[in-house]
């Protein structure tokens, strides 16, 4: 299960400079679903309403975050998130990646995801996952 | 620092920044802020941070550390980006940068009745991102991320060194 995951992440890293875009905006209801470092499933788990998504940013850090995309396909978020490890903390998470759309509202969707916490936690890793677009 | 890593360091940061001022920039601004950076092992030591910003790329530094009679710890970061304008986030502007970073730390310890100092330095290079918001004119809050390169099997289950540095600032 793993190697497939791996190769998961390679095809769609692969896919983001080579396919060309298909137009593509957030607009009424979403979700992202996704794996994080060490493959941890669900590594991600957000709902979102237009340019907004709230939910499980990361195991570790639960928040809403602002979607802006950027042409087609490449986004960037920010907003706030509650950090989990350790003590309760309160920080700013933010990232950038891509969104694909594939087939019937859903896209290939990866992220470089960081986030720190005024406690001191912080965190930069890598999610990829499927999106859906209702 | 070894003397041809900083020298490398400098031909990195220096050269792009060179080219970026030779360019008809439609703005350019300076950066100063405060913040902590996970360098420091979680550890809540104030960094110091300046950035110059033109109309698509943007260089931003970093430098921090602690000293006592036991142990010293030291962190500088350097990143280049390629920034665009993102939208508002609560009526403040917010810019999105992707490229490339690299963080320098090095740290030493000397344990009671030892003669010598036991140190370690670190160096990371690779991807880095920023999102930069100003949330009161020109006050901003900048999260930046840099993603080291160091094993592709740690980066194919989604691990990187990641070193992550967020500021509060003044945009000149």
């Amino acid at each position: 299960m793993k190697k497939v995951i791996r190769w998961a992440i390679i095809v769609s890293w692969l896919l983001a400079f080579s396919l060309p875009a298909s137009a593509r905006s957030k607009s009424g209801l979403h979700f992202f679903v996704g794996t994080s470092n060490q493959l941890t499933f669900p590594g991600t788990l957000r709902v979102g309403w237009e340019d907004w998504e709230m939910g499980m940013l990361h195991p570790t850090a639960y928040g809403a975050t602002k979607l802006f995309f950027a042409g087609e396909s490449l986004y960037s978020t920010l907003g706030v998130a509650a950090t989990t490890q350790g003590d309760l903390g309160l920080g700013l998470a933010g990232s950038i990646g891509f969104d694909y759309e594939l087939i019937w509202g859903i896209g290939l969707r990866s992220e470089l995801f960081a986030v720190y916490s005024y406690n001191g936690y912080s965190l930069g890793v890598g999610i990829v996952g499927l999106s859906y677009d209702f | 620092m070894p003397l041809h890593l900083l020298h490398s360091l400098i031909k990195l940061f220096l050269v792009p920044l060179s080219l970026t001022l030779g360019t008809a920039l439609a703005y350019a601004n300076v950066d100063f802020g405060v913040g902590m950076t996970s360098a420091m092992g979680g550890r809540q030591v104030p960094s110091l941070s300046a950035a110059y910003r033109g109309a698509q790329w943007e260089f931003t530094g970093f430098a921090t550390g602690v000293q006592n009679e036991f142990y010293f710890h030291s962190a500088y970061g350097l990143n280049g980006y390629r920034v665009w304008k993102s939208g508002l986030l609560l009526n403040g502007q917010v810019l999105s940068g992707f490229g490339l970073g690299a963080v320098y730390s090095t740290r030493g310890f000397m344990d009671t009745g030892a003669t010598t100092e036991d140190t370690k330095a670190d160096v990371a290079l690779g991807p880095a991102l920023e999102m930069l918001w100003f949330f009161a004119g020109p006050v901003y809050l900048r999260l930046e991320a840099l993603y080291g390169l160091r094993d592709l099997g740690a980066h194919l289950t989604l691990n990187a060194q990641d070193f992550v540095h967020l500021s509060l600032g003044l945009s000149l």
